[in-house]
C-alpha cells in the first residue's frame, strides 16, 4: 500500500512555481492599500491639525478608505488577480503536454483540482490580509483607530474575499469548459457580461417596440443577480452603510455565498468529467457548443437588429429583421470559427444555424407584433388593487420618496418614484385614463420621444401619462401612454376633488416650516428669494398648504396661474439631503397666500406692459427661422396671447399650449423672460412673418 | 503484468485504438511499434491513466489504473515532449518527482546524473532537445515504479547515449522488479534491447509475441549445395519464407527450429552451411506475411 502523496506538499510546490504571482499579488496590494492609506491619512492628520476637519471626520474619512467606499483600487486589482490567478493556475488543462505530465502523477484528478484552487486563493488571499493588517496599523499609528473601524475591515475583507472567489471560480469555469486560453479567457468575458448583456438587449427591445414601456423594465435585483461581478459589487453596496444592518444586505450576502458553493460544485463536477484529450480543443465539451452557440446567436443578432434599426433613417422594422437574420448567420459563422478554428465548418451544421434564426426571428416577432399584447395590457377592474397616475406637467417638479426592499427611505425625482409614492384606492378616474391609453396605442407613435409636451398625432391632441397598477395578486405593472387631452383633463379634475390625491401630489403637505432653508417666488418680474422670518414663513406655508388642499385642478389651468413657490429643504434621514423643489402653483385664486405674499412685500405680476418690453424675438423650433418684433403694435399682440414658462410652463404642459413656437422677450431692464403661445392662438404678426400656421 | 483488454478510444471521428488485446508480462522490455498515428502514443497515456478508454480496460498488476493514485505508484510515463516547469533546474524535477513517488532513488539520481556529464542546478531550459531526454529518462528510472512507459524515448538521443540508457534498462531489470514499455515509429531502436514486441496498426495490434519464441521458429541459412536436384528437394522440405542465390551461395529464410533445419540441409551433402542471425526487420517481415501485412509498407 503506497502512501497517500502530501496535499500541503503539492500545495506548498505549486505555490513555489507561481511565486511571481505572489510577489505581484504582494506588491501590488501593498502599494493600493497600506501605502495610499498611509498618504491619505498623512492628509487628513494635518488637516485635523490645522483645525480644517475634526478627529470624527478623519475617522470617518479612514474608515471609508480601509471599507468599501473609496479605495476602489483594491477592487479593480481584485478582478484582475482573480482572473490571473485562476487562469494560471489552470492553464494546464489546455496543454497537452501538461497534462499527460500531471494526469500521469499518481494523484487523483480532484485532488490537483483542489490543490490549484486553494493554492490560488491564499496567493492572493494572503497578501490582502497582511496589507489590510498594515493599513488597520496606519491608524493605530495615529490614533484613529476604533471598534468599528476594525469592524469594517473584516467586514470588508471577508466580502472582498468571497468577490475574488466567485470571480476567481467563474474563470476557472471558463479554463475548466474550454481548451484553449483565449478561448477560455473569451469564456469568462461571456460569464460576466452574459447576464448584464441578455437584460440590455431586453430592456431595449421593450422600449423599441413596446410604446407603453417606462424606464428600465428589468433592473434591479435581476440586474445584479444577472452577473457574478454585479452581484458582489451589489454586496459591497449593501454592506457600506455601517450603521445600517438591512435585511437586504444579507439575503445578497447569503446569494453570493450560495453562488461560490454553486460554481465549486459546478467546477469540480465538469473537473472530473473532462477528458484529457479536451486540451488544445476549443471546447472542452462538445455537447455544450450548439447550446452555447444558440445562446449566445440570439441575443447578440436582437442586438445587431436593434443596432441596425436604431442606424436607418426609415424603415426601422425591416432594418430590425434584416439586423437579427444577418445577425444570426454571421453570429452563428464567428461561433462556429472560434470552435473548429476551420473555414469549411462555418455552414455545416445547418440544423444549429436553422434552430438559431428561427428562435432569433420568433423573438422579433414577438415584439415587432406584440403576441404577448403588453401594449393592449389593462387589467380587469375587479383586479386592481390601487393604481397611480404620474404625468410630467403634474409631478415633473416634485421629488418623491422611494424605500427600498430594507424600508430605508431616500428622495428621487422620475416617473417611476412618482408612480410608487402616487397609489391610490380610489382609482376609476385614473383606470378610465388607462382605458384611454390602450384604446390610443399606435404603431404610428412608436419612437416617438416622451418629452414632457402634449403630442399631436393623426389630429389627436394627446397628453402623456404613466400609470401603475397594483393589482390584487400583488403583482405592480408600469406603464405609459398617450391621453386624449379631454380624457386627461376630466380625469385630473376627479382626482383633485381627492384629498388623498393631493396630498400624495405634493410634498410640500408633509414638510415642516423648520425644514424649509430657503423659499423662492417666480412671478413675471422673475426669482426673488423670501426674506421671511421663521413664524412668516410658517404662516405663509401653512397658508398655502390649506389653499393648495382645497384647490381644484381648474386653478392650475395656465390662465388662472399667478406664480410659483419654489422650496429648498431638507428631507430624509442625512443632514446633507437637501432637495430644490421648483413648482409649487400659486393660484390666482389663492388670495390668502397672494395677499399675505403681499403683506411680507412680495408682490406677483399678473401681466406684462409693453411699454416695459424692448424686443421679442420668435423661435420656429419646425423651421429653425426666428423672426423679431419691436413694434410696440407686435408687442401688444404678442403680450396679450403669451404664457410665461416660467410660471406656466409646467402646467401648461397638459393645457394644449404650442410648443413648436418659442417666445422670447427682452425686457427694457435687460430681464429675459421664456414662454408660449395657446395651440389655437398664435397671434397674426407672428403667423405671417414666422410662416407658421 | 499489464493487461489490456479490448480498449477502443476515439477522438471525435478518428478512432485511434480499436479493440486493442494484449498483456505485457513483467520483467521483459516491451517494444511498441507502429507508424505514425498509429495509435502507440494513445495505448501508453491509456496505460499510463492519463486517458480513459471509450470500452474495455487497462489492468495493471489486476487492478484498473484510471484515476487509481495507488497503482499510478507502480507507473512512470515518459511522454514524448517531456515537461519541466518553467525556470526548473534538475533538482527542481527531481524534488517534484520526489514528492509525487516517495520511492525516488535520489542517491540513484545523483550517480546517474553525474555519469551523464548533467549538472543538479542547471536550468533545463537551457538544454538541448537530447538533454532533455536524458533528464526525463533518468527522472523516469529513478521513481522506482514497477512500469516505465516511454514513448519515442530514444528520439533525440545520440548512439551514445541510446546505448548507455539501454543499458540502464538491462541492469534496472537485473536489481529490480522492473518493465519498461518502449514505443517507436522505428523497429531498429528496438532491435537489441526488446524481448516482446507488440506492432500496432491503425489502431489495432498485429501481432504480439516473445523475441525469443520468434527467432526459435525461424531462422536464415547459408549454404552451398552442388547437386541441383538435392537443392530443389531441401527447398522444398522446408518451410521456406524467403530464399535467394549468389553463385552457388545459398540464402534462405524458412521456419522451424534450428535443428530440423540444420538436418534436413546436413541430408542434402552441403560444401558449407551456417545459420546467421536474423534482424528483427526480418523476422516482423515474415511474421506480418503470415497475417497478409506487407510489413516493409507499415513501418520502414
Amino acid at each position: 500500500m503506497m502512501s497517500k502523496i502530501s496535499f500541503s506538499k503539492l500545495l506548498k510546490e505549486d505555490m513555489k512555481r507561481r511565486s511571481w504571482l505572489i510577489a505581484l499579488v504582494s506588491v501590488l496590494l501593498f502599494i493600493a492599500q497600506p501605502v495610499i492609506i498611509l498618504f491619505l491619512v498623512e492628509g487628513l492628520m494635518d488637516s485635523a491639525n490645522e483645525g480644517l476637519m475634526t478627529l470624527a471626520e478623519v475617522k470617518t474619512d479612514y474608515m471609508n478608505l480601509i471599507g468599501f467606499e473609496e479605495n476602489y483600487l483594491v477592487a479593480i486589482l481584485l478582478i484582475l488577480f482573480a482572473v490571473l490567478i485562476g487562469i494560471s493556475g489552470y492553464s494546464y488543462l489546455h496543454s497537452r503536454v501538461q497534462l499527460d505530465f500531471y494526469h500521469s502523477l499518481p494523484v487523483k484528478r480532484q485532488k490537483w483540482f483542489l490543490v490549484q484552487l486553494v493554492s490560488g486563493l491564499l496567493i492572493f488571499a494572503v497578501p490582502y490580509f497582511l496589507s489590510t493588517v498594515l493599513s488597520l496599523l496606519v491608524g493605530v499609528a495615529n490614533g484613529i483607530m476604533e471598534a468599528g473601524i476594525f469592524a469594517a475591515a473584516m467586514e470588508c475583507f471577508i466580502i472582498n474575499i468571497l468577490g475574488f472567489m466567485v470571480i476567481y471560480l467563474t474563470s476557472i469555469l471558463a479554463m475548466i469548459m474550454t481548451g484553449k486560453i483565449l478561448i477560455g479567457i473569451m469564456g469568462f468575458c461571456t460569464f460576466l457580461a452574459y447576464g448584464p448583456g441578455v437584460v440590455f438587449v431586453l430592456n431595449n427591445l421593450i422600449g423599441r417596440f413596446f410604446t407603453t414601456a417606462i424606464g428600465e423594465q428589468v433592473y434591479g435585483a435581476a440586474y445584479s443577480l444577472s452577473s457574478p461581478i454585479l452581484l458582489w459589487l451589489k454586496v459591497r453596496e449593501k454592506w457600506q452603510v455601517y450603521d445600517k444592518e438591512t435585511v437586504s444586505a444579507w439575503i445578497y450576502l447569503g446569494i453570493l455565498i450560495l453562488l461560490v458553493i454553486v460554481l465549486f460544485g459546478l467546477c469540480m463536477w465538469l473537473n472530473t468529467k473532462r477528458n484529457t484529450e479536451a486540451a488544445e480543443q476549443s471546447m472542452a465539451f462538445s455537447k455544450t457548443e450548439s447550446v452555447i452557440k444558440i445562446m449566445l446567436v440570439i441575443p447578440l443578432s436582437l442586438a445587431i437588429g436593434l443596432l441596425l434599426s436604431a442606424m436607418a433613417h426609415r424603415n426601422f422594422e425591416v432594418w430590425f429583421f434584416i439586423g437579427i437574420l444577418l445577425g444570426a448567420v454571421l453570429i452563428n459563422a464567428i461561433i462556429e470559427f472560434i470552435y473548429h478554428l476551420d473555414i469549411r465548418e462555418l455552414f455545416v451544421r445547418k440544423l444549429q444555424l436553422v434552430l438559431a434564426v428561427l428562435a432569433t426571428a420568433v423573438i422579433g416577432c414577438i415584439f415587432q407584433f406584440d403576441f404577448i399584447g403588453y401594449d393592449s395590457y389593462l387589467p380587469a377592474m375587479e383586479d386592481v388593487e390601487q393604481m397611480a397616475l404620474y404625468s410630467y406637467g403634474v409631478n415633473g417638479s416634485f421629488a418623491y420618496k422611494v424605500t427600498d426592499d430594507d424600508g430605508i427611505a431616500r428622495v428621487e425625482y422620475g416617473e417611476r418614484a412618482a408612480l410608487d409614492e402616487m397609489v391610490i384606492s380610489d382609482f376609476e378616474p385614473i383606470y378610465e385614463i388607462a382605458g384611454n391609453g390602450v384604446k390610443n396605442v399606435r404603431k404610428e407613435t412608436e419612437g416617438m420621444d416622451l418629452v414632457p409636451v402634449s403630442v399631436k398625432t393623426e389630429g389627436m391632441d394627446l397628453v402623456p401619462v404613466s400609470v401603475k397598477y397594483v393589482l390584487k395578486n400583488g403583482k405592480s405593472v408600469y406603464r405609459s401612454y398617450q391621453i386624449d387631452r379631454n380624457v386627461f383633463m376630466e380625469s385630473e379634475q376627479a382626482l383633485f376633488t381627492q384629498e388623498e390625491y393631493k396630498q400624495k401630489i405634493y410634498p410640500i403637505f408633509s414638510i415642516e416650516s423648520a425644514n424649509i432653508q430657503s423659499m423662492f417666488l417666480m412671478s413675471l418680474k422673475g426669482e426673488v428669494q423670501l426674506e421671511l422670518t421663521a413664524d412668516q414663513k410658517a404662516n405663509l406655508l401653512e397658508t398655502y398648504k390649506t389653499e393648495l388642499r382645497e384647490s381644484t385642478f381648474d386653478d392650475f389651468y395656465y390662465e388662472n396661474m399667478s406664480a410659483r413657490l419654489n422650496l429648498e429643504y431638507m428631507r430624509g434621514t442625512q443632514a446633507s439631503s437637501w432637495y430644490s423643489e421648483y413648482g409649487y402653483p400659486i393660484s390666482r385664486n389663492f388670495t390668502k397666500t397672494l395677499s399675505l405674499l403681499n403683506e411680507y412685500g412680495y408682490q406677483t405680476e399678473t401681466e406684462i406692459k409693453a411699454e416695459t418690453v424692448s424686443k421679442i424675438t420668435i423661435y420656429n423650433y419646425n423651421t429653425s427661422q426666428t423672426s423679431f418684433y419691436s413694434s410696440e403694435i407686435e408687442i401688444k399682440e404678442i403680450l396679450a396671447d403669451f404664457y410665461a414658462g416660467s410660471i406656466d410652463m409646467d402646467y401648461g404642459n397638459i393645457g394644449g399650449l404650442n410648443y413648436d413656437l418659442g417666445v422670447e422677450i427682452i425686457m427694457k431692464d435687460g430681464k429675459v423672460v421664456w414662454g408660449n403661445f395657446k395651440n389655437e392662438v398664435i397671434p397674426d404678426c407672428v403667423s405671417s412673418q414666422s410662416g407658421y400656421s | 503484468m499489464i493487461e489490456i483488454n479490448g480498449v477502443n478510444k476515439s477522438f471525435g471521428n478518428i478512432k485511434a485504438l480499436d479493440n486493442v488485446i494484449a498483456s505485457i508480462p513483467d520483467g521483459s522490455i516491451f517494444g511498441l511499434v507502429g507508424t505514425n498515428g498509429a495509435g502507440k502514443s494513445t495505448m501508453l497515456r491509456i496505460l499510463s491513466g492519463v486517458l480513459q478508454a471509450d470500452t474495455g480496460m487497462v489492468l495493471v498488476d489486476g487492478e484498473d489504473i484510471y484515476e487509481n493514485p495507488e497503482v499510478k505508484h507502480k507507473v512512470c510515463f515518459l511522454a514524448d515532449t517531456a515537461y519541466f516547469f518553467a525556470n526548473a533546474t534538475v533538482r527542481t524535477m527531481a524534488d517534484y518527482y520526489a514528492i509525487t513517488y516517495p520511492d525516488f532513488d535520489w542517491e540513484r539520481f545523483e550517480e546517474l546524473v553525474a555519469k551523464f556529464g548533467l549538472e543538479m542546478k542547471q536550468k533545463i531550459n537551457t538544454f538541448s532537445k537530447g538533454m532533455k531526454k536524458q533528464i526525463s529518462v533518468l527522472l523516469g528510472i529513478c521513481t522506482g515504479t514497477k512500469y516505465l512507459l516511454c514513448d519515442e524515448t530514444f528520439d533525440g538521443l545520440d548512439p551514445v547515449m541510446r546505448q548507455a540508457v539501454k543499458s540502464i534498462f538491462a541492469s534496472e531489470l537485473m536489481v529490480r522488479d522492473f518493465t519498461p514499455v518502449i514505443a517507436s515509429h522505428s523497429l531498429r531502436e528496438l532491435e537489441d534491447i526488446c524481448d516482446h514486441i507488440g506492432l500496432l496498426h491503425k489502431g489495432g495490434i498485429l501481432l504480439s509475441k516473445d523475441l525469443e519464441d520468434m527467432k526459435f521458429h525461424i531462422h536464415k541459412i547459408q549454404c552451398v549445395i552442388q547437386d541441383p536436384v538435392l537443392e530443389e528437394q531441401m527447398l522444398a522440405e522446408l518451410h521456406v519464407l524467403q530464399h535467394s542465390k549468389r553463385g552457388s551461395l545459398l540464402t534462405v529464410v524458412a521456419r522451424g527450429t534450428k535443428q530440423e533445419i540444420l538436418m534436413c540441409i546436413e541430408g542434402k551433402n552441403p560444401l558449407f552451411s551456417e545459420i546467421i542471425p536474423l534482424t528483427l526487420e526480418e523476422i516482423f517481415i515474415s511474421e506480418t506475411e503470415v497475417a497478409g501485412y506487407d510489413v516493409k509498407n507499415l513501418i520502414f
